[in-house]
Order: structure tokens, then sequence, then C-alpha cells
């Protein structure tokens, strides 16, 4: 792998002494699946192109414990929950983005209770916001905009 | 796609049907919802879960499309779209 793209974590920012503008929530799959990292990937891409300031947690982030409470390990949830909530509230983290639906949906809906209160944005709803603020294109590339006709599955 | 939206059929993974064996019947839920899509004739199958990805690309080896239809990520386009 030569290319090189630019991540920045979290705990660089703070040493800079700045916050990002948005944390990219990267999840147990676009960290760890082959295929699921391409997204992430991709998606950097973009974020890097149309000059957003977003940071990882890197190591930092953990599960978001949504796999535990859907079997129904409530304990584990709540562990794995506050963990992460310590680290987001340290780091003074007010916007999130994430790759992945079932991240979206604990850390919008169920992490409020527990004493994290983010703004939670689906990547697809950012990515709109930025095609719409003309940060991104569409036009380019192998698919021509709307020349394919495409089926989007969302969530 | 007939069962869309509010009324969208799940790819399976929302069940854990990747970590565990299928629930009882005679088809598998992502073969059903791949062949919802095959029947629509896209060349792409666009997801924004990468849980729906792996599922959907499950239905497209199991129905031997592999090669022919893609299952892209919403951000994997745009950045095709912007030659990143």
């Amino acid at each position: 792998m030569s290319e090189l793209i630019k991540v920045p974590t979290a705990a660089e920012f703070i040493a800079q002494g700045k916050t990002p503008e948005v944390l990219f929530w990267v999840g147990c799959s676009g960290s760890f699946d082959d295929r699921s990292k391409k997204i992430t990937k991709a998606f950097v891409k973009l974020l890097n192109k149309a000059g957003v300031e977003f940071a990882v947690l890197g190591a930092e982030e953990s599960c978001t414990g949504d796999p535990a409470k859907r079997a129904g390990n409530e304990f584990l949830f709540q562990m794995q929950a506050m963990m992460n909530i310590e680290v987001l509230n340290g780091y003074e983290i007010k916007k999130i983005v994430t790759a992945c639906p079932h991240c979206f949906n604990t850390l919008k809906n169920e992490y409020p209770e527990l004493g994290g209160n983010y703004e939670v944005i689906h990547h697809t709803s950012f990515l709109k916001d930025l095609i719409a603020n003309g940060k991104l294109t569409i036009s380019g590339g192998k698919f021509k905009g709307k020349k394919s006709p495409i089926m989007i599955r969302v969530i | 796609m007939k069962r869309s939206k509010r009324n969208g059929l799940c790819c399976g993974a929302g069940g854990a049907q990747m970590f565990k064996e299928p629930e009882p019947g005679n088809k598998e839920i992502n073969i059903e919802r791949t062949d919802e899509a095959l029947d629509t004739g896209a060349d792409i199958i666009a997801a924004a879960c990468p849980f729906c990805n792996t599922m959907m690309s499950d239905g497209i080896k199991a129905a031997e499309k592999e090669g022919k239809i893609e299952v892209l990520d919403i951000a994997e386009m745009i950045a095709s779209a912007e030659d990143l």
C-alpha cells in the first residue's frame, strides 16, 4: 500500500490546542473488515477533498456496545458505552459522523441517557450537505452522475 | 423496488444473520433481498451500510453474478465521481 491518506486523531488535535469540527466514528466494520476498509478510505478521501477538519479516535475508539445490547447484555453495553462517552466528552466532541447505521443508531438514540449528547450524522446525509454546498461534485468518474440505474438501500 | 423505505426488507445483518445460523425457513433473507435488487436490472447496488454491503455481496455471489453486478457504498461512488 503506497498511498498516504491524512487521518488525524482527536489526540493530535488536542495536542495542538484545537478541537475537530467533526469526529469520524469509524466503527468495527470500517476498521477491521477488508471490504469496509475501502469504504472508510473513500470517505476519508472525500472529507480531505472537501476540506473538512475531522478527526478519528484511533485506538481510543471502542465498540459502541450495539451488538451486546441487541443480544440482551445491557450490562456490557453500558460498560462499553460509558467508556466511549468518557473519551468523547474528554475531547469535547459535539458532532459525530459515521458510515455505519448501527453505530449511528446507538450513538444518537442510546448514548444520551448515559450522558453522551452529540449531534450524530450518517455519512450519506453529511455527503449530501457537502454536495449541496458545492464542496463535492458527482459529475465525473465512472458513473457520470445519474447515468446508471442505481438502486439505493438506505439503512 | 417494491419493498422500500418504510416497507424496506432487511438484508439480514440487522438480525445478526451474518454471525449466526439462518432463521428457520426455505430461503435465506439476503438471497431474497438480493433477488429483489437484481429484478430492477441495475448494474450497481448502492449500500449505505457495511453490513448491507456484505449481505448483498454474498447474495450476488450466490446468484453467480459476481463481476457483472457491483455492490458499492455511496461514499465510494462519490469518491469515484471525484476521481479520488
